[in-house]
């Protein structure tokens, strides 16, 4: 193969390969990128066989061919590239010299066709998203997808696509974030459990378009522009996440969303670790944050809030609660409370999200 | 303070058999019986991923240049790798190795090491854990794993090979010695053929030969593996089962050239609590368990450990703890030391998990 390319157009499709090569991997060519020239195209390709992503860049073609090259170093050498343009030749099956300027590199590769075989996702139906409201659900939910490899089910996020509506889902068994809007172009009755590595990759998809989503026997496939995402289908029952969310917890609060985010990563300062929890005491008009430290000390801070209920305590960590209070972009948030160990359940007040919420266990403190 | 070494392990080695090319006969039934490559293609560059037991027959191994497989095997059935098929298996199996503890270090798609001291559904031993954990799998995926179990990872590995394909090897601690002495040393972990060679000019051919030797000897023709190797032969290995997730204990230690007098280890627990201190700040981890490793000249390991009610402030902290464990270990005054470690465990972190509520 042979193609010259617009470095810093190649750029913006090789840098989100990055995100999909696997890092510590028994299988070497699956460190790679596979590169290749069809048409007037560079065609890229990576995949961790979990979740790949494809796109395609346009360049001046000199001869077509294929090869997999080591990601990493593939992505420095054109980022450091001093250049506007980059050449790459392929000199032989295993070898592949990329020249810009007077310098020229000339690194080894693999045969194509030891690259995997990318999943063809064959779907009867497709669903066409505004990538814009898909990328605002994920983050409205992504911080709640577990990272425990022994609760396999919940290493993902429930997307469920509705008649008119999309409702995304995560828990990873301490704390359950649910996200519910109107999406006119969704449709059917659908629901699939996507990985988090797909969600954060989707994160990155740039652009306002149109986000193009297509189901197979045990594939998704995004596709956005050129790029495509393509990941497995996460197997495994989702808990029945309506039957953990309070509905009649009776203490509400309402209080100042950036006021009360910040007090709480104040007063998780002293607490000097991550997972010790901060405790909540509510008041009538007033919340107070606060926590002790056995080593180091104790910190408290009040902030006034609208609450007219018989005073309560609950311990919560810091961490959760802010993740969730980041999430949200209302003025004011508010909490449902019904004792110190029951669940916490927070949503913003009004706001653009026709449902959005988030449950917290309590911490014993 | 518990006055004991360290309990004893319970390490199993599960090896999935033949597993790419089984999981291509269980797909394809047409292909059972017959002599399976997988291969990326016959070509002269290409090396042979997985060979199934007939194919073995031929002398097929994995590893092998492609085209020397076809020249032993010219009957042979060649297939392309399907990994993500694999991988979906081996999770399946990961799954099935999470039910029964959670301490499961996967070396690659087709093997793990266990670490099944508490099992999580009260199977009352090892070979027990074992040999259900070999029903699940063939149960639930259709193939056949071997296993090992042992006090250590060495033995287990060693062990799961023992009766491959398709079995079961248990050796248990008082076995250790008496099975390692006839052991020839090249199915020790990292003894290949030139070591091999190096040490049959030595006179050395099995692991109770090897045992035997001078150590001084072998570091002197073999470097810093000659003493290991001792130890390999010897069947001591405390490497811990690595799960895939945070760590559990961050520890520093250090074989000393020659054996150390108890009074000359101050300034050596020093310079190992500061290691193993930076090594927990560098992670941000803030540990309550400070253990103390010794070996002794006769290759006697204890360990003690303290538990502080809150976490040391610095590594002099630690080293002054590592210190007065020491001097409690009750060991004679002239017992003289190989090797030294200080661990920290018992991170913060970790003991919040328990005071977290779950939602399910």
């Amino acid at each position: 193969m042979e193609i010259r390319l617009k470095r810093s157009e190649f750029l913006t499709e090789l840098a989100p390969m990055q995100g999909i090569v696997e890092r510590r991997t028994t299988i070497p060519v699956l460190s790679h990128l596979l590169l290749s020239v069809r048409g007037d195209r560079l065609h890229l390709a990576a995949t961790d066989l979990d979740v790949s992503l494809t796109s395609w860049v346009s360049g001046e073609v000199g001869r077509e061919g294929a090869i997999a090259v080591q990601a990493k170093k593939f992505l420095e050498i054109v980022r450091a590239a001093s250049a506007e343009e980059v050449l790459l030749t392929q000199e032989e099956e295993r070898g592949l010299a990329i020249s810009f300027g007077t310098a020229r590199f000339r690194i080894h590769g693999l045969p194509a066709s030891d690259f995997p075989t990318l999943p063809n996702v064959e779907a009867r139906a497709e669903v066409s998203l505004p990538l814009g409201r898909f990328r605002r659900f994920v983050s409205k939910v992504l911080f709640a997808v577990s990272s425990e490899e022994s609760r396999f089910q919940l290493s993902g996020a429930l997307v469920h696509l509705k008649e008119g509506a999309v409702e995304m889902v995560a828990t990873d068994g301490h704390r359950l974030a649910l996200i519910e809007g109107a999406v006119a172009e969704a449709k059917g009755d659908d629901s699939v459990l996507v990985p988090r590595k797909a969600l954060q990759e989707l994160l990155r998809f740039e652009g306002e378009e149109q986000l193009v989503f297509r189901r197979g026997e045990h594939h998704l496939s995004f596709v956005a522009g050129r790029r495509e995402l393509v990941c497995r289908i996460l197997e495994g029952t989702f808990p029945d996440y309506e039957r953990v969310i309070a509905k009649q917890n009776d203490k509400k609060v309402l209080v100042d969303r950036r006021g009360l985010g910040e007090m709480v990563q104040r007063i998780a300062l002293i607490t000097g670790d991550r997972a010790r929890g901060v405790r909540l005491s509510f008041a009538p008009g007033e919340i107070t944050v606060s926590a002790a430290n056995p080593d180091l000390g104790e910190a408290s801070e009040s902030l006034a809030c609208e609450y007219e209920g018989e005073a309560i305590r609950i311990g919560l960590n810091p961490d959760y609660l802010g993740q969730f209070l980041a999430a949200v972009e209302t003025e004011k948030v508010l909490f449902e409370l019904k004792d110190e160990n029951s669940q916490c359940l927070g949503s913003p007040l009004g706001g653009e999200d026709g449902r959005y919420l988030c449950v917290i266990m309590p911490m014993r403190i | 303070m518990p006055p004991a070494s360290a309990p004893l392990r319970k390490i199993v080695h599960v090896d999935m058999d033949a597993f790419y090319a089984s999981v291509e006969q269980r797909d394809r039934p047409e292909l059972k019986g017959r002599p399976v490559v997988v291969a990326w293609s016959p070509e002269p560059r290409s090396v042979v991923c997985a060979a199934s037991y007939e194919a073995r027959a031929f002398g097929v191994r994995s590893a092998m240049p492609a085209t020397r497989a076809a020249r032993l095997c010219p009957g042979a059935v060649w297939l392309r790798p399907d990994f993500a098929r694999y991988k979906e298996v081996s999770r399946q199996v990961r799954q099935i190795f999470l039910r029964h503890t959670e301490l499961v270090e996967p070396l690659s798609l087709d093997e793990a090491y266990l670490d099944v001291t508490v099992e999580r559904t009260g199977l009352p031993s090892a070979t027990e854990t074992a040999r259900v954990i070999r029903a699940e799998i063939r149960a639930e995926t259709g193939l056949t794993a071997s296993a090992g179990v042992a006090p250590n990872k060495l033995l287990a590995k060693i062990a799961s090979d023992w009766k491959k394909p398709d079995g079961l090897f248990v050796i248990r601690p008082h076995q250790v010695e008496a099975f390692l002495a006839p052991l020839p040393v090249g199915k020790l972990p990292g003894v290949g053929r030139a070591t091999e060679r190096l040490l049959a000019e030595l006179g050395i051919a099995t692991a109770g030969e090897l045992r035997r030797a001078d150590p001084r000897l072998l570091e002197r023709r073999l470097g810093r593996f000659g003493p290991r190797l001792v130890e390999l032969a010897a069947g001591i290995d405390e490497r811990p089962v690595l799960p895939d997730r945070p760590t559990r204990s961050i520890s520093a230690e250090r074989t000393f050239d020659e054996d150390l007098p108890a009074p000359a280890l101050g300034p050596e627990i020093e310079r190992l609590a500061r290691r193993a201190w930076e090594g927990a700040e560098r992670r941000r981890r803030i540990a309550r368990t400070v253990t103390l490793k010794l070996r002794t000249a006769d290759f006697r390991t204890l360990t003690r450990r303290r538990t502080l009610p809150h976490p040391p402030r610095d590594a002099a902290e630690v080293a002054g703890l590592a210190a007065a464990l020491l001097a409690a270990s009750g060991l004679p005054a002239e017992a003289r030391f190989r090797l030294a470690g200080v661990g920290l465990s018992g991170f913060a972190d970790e003991a919040g998990d328990d005071l977290q509520g779950r939602l399910f």
